[in-house]
């Protein structure tokens, strides 16, 4: 949401520009990453079985990688900006 | 036919390369070679069905792996045709012969359903099958009962013993093998793709078979035999009933084709996996050269 601070267009910068650079990830990071990938596409595709193939199976991983981290740490600066304002 | 292990042994012929061919092999190539045969034939297999009316094979099984039929995209011969043609096309070696590689892979895998592939095509259009597991994939039942049959039967265990091949190997799966094997045999494919995407992603990508792999596997069994109530000679049951008895499951007819004695396949399969090895490791050297000459032609037009 744009408050009119300038502040939305910020974090949509540090979001494009997480995405483009490398913005390594730790170790626990990445098991989270892949957990959360393989566990959301094997919940939705046993009731969904059209997304189980080999198109759609290898394109959901490699946008959760891609880009999970930079969107949950845009939303992680985005609560600890709330929260500053709320102070 | 073999559903996860198509994606785990790619990883599998990766990791097990001769050892002058280490780092040297294209992946994509790999990836290629065992999608090709597939992709060429499968679509039709299952076919699609619009209002009442199936569109697709009226016998899949001779369709995939028969002939007439497209059972020749499932042979040596093919592969060595194509993978020719790809080396007349860009000389390149590294794509050739991962092309070679995964071809061989998936024709080969595909000995062990109860239908099997034409391993001399042309020579002879009898099939070669162990008969492992049924080959299931039928009009009727489509591919969900093709699934059903193949994660009750020792197709799961073939699943489950290229995966473990693969996470023996482990590091290939990792980003510091990927960058020392995987983007020095197909620097351009990855420097263009990394344009657009940042590391994480292009090792992602890299991995991203193996991951479809083990979730399609995950998936298919717990819908098999968590989630389906079939009926079964009349008998409602919780699940499809596994059987790991040979040219399982019980309940389904195995496809089947003319072929061979099953006791020959296993030495059919040895000795040509032996020869298209053997004949990759004998062809290298004369293909870098010529690689070499016609990147100095290229250079000097």
């Amino acid at each position: 949401m744009n408050d009119g601070s300038g502040k939305s267009e910020e974090l949509a910068g540090a979001v494009a520009n997480d995405v483009a650079a490398e913005v390594p990830l730790t170790r626990r990071e990445k098991v989270v990453w892949y957990t959360v990938a393989a566990v959301s596409y094997i919940a939705v595709s046993i009731f969904q079985k059209g997304l189980l193939n080999w198109f759609v199976g290898p394109l959901w991983f490699v946008l959760v990688v891609w880009f999970g981290p930079p969107l949950a740490r845009s939303l992680g600066r985005r609560r600890s900006a709330g929260n500053e304002v709320a102070l | 036919m073999s559903w996860a292990a198509h994606q785990f042994e790619i990883y599998a012929v990766q990791a097990h390369l001769p050892r002058k061919m280490r780092g040297k092999v294209s992946f994509v190539g790999i990836w290629l070679g065992d999608f090709t045969p597939d992709f060429l034939s499968k679509f039709w297999v299952y076919g699609i069905t619009i209002g009442d009316r199936h569109f697709g094979s009226s016998v899949p099984h001779r369709w995939h792996r028969g002939w007439p039929g497209m059972g020749f995209t499932h042979t040596l011969f093919t592969g060595i045709v194509i993978a020719g043609l790809l080396w007349l096309w860009r000389r390149n070696r590294a794509l050739t012969i991962g092309y070679l590689f995964g071809f061989a892979a998936h024709a080969l895998t595909d000995v062990n359903d109860s239908v099997g592939t034409m391993l001399l095509f042309p020579f002879t259009v009898l099939n070669w099958t162990v008969e492992t597991w049924a080959y299931a994939a039928t009009v009727e039942g489509g591919k969900y009962l093709d699934a059903a049959a193949y994660y009750s039967s020792l197709g799961l265990v073939m699943d489950l013993f290229w995966l473990v091949v693969v996470l023996v190997s482990w590091r290939v799966l990792t980003r510091e093998y990927w960058r020392t094997h995987v983007v020095p045999a197909d620097p351009h494919v990855w420097s263009w793709l990394g344009r657009f995407m940042p590391e994480r992603a292009l090792v992602a990508l890299y991995q991203a078979t193996f991951f479809y792999g083990v979730c399609r596997m995950i998936a298919w069994s717990t819908w098999a035999h968590l989630i389906e109530r079939p009926v079964i000679d009349g008998v409602a049951r919780f699940g499809y009933p596994f059987d790991l008895s040979w040219t399982g499951p019980w309940w389904l007819d195995a496809r089947s084709l003319d072929h061979v004695h099953p006791l020959l396949v296993p030495v059919a399969v040895a000795a040509l996996l032996a020869l298209v090895y053997w004949a990759a490791i004998r062809l290298w050297e004369p293909m870098g050269r010529a690689e070499a000459a016609a990147v100095a032609a290229r250079r000097r037009a």
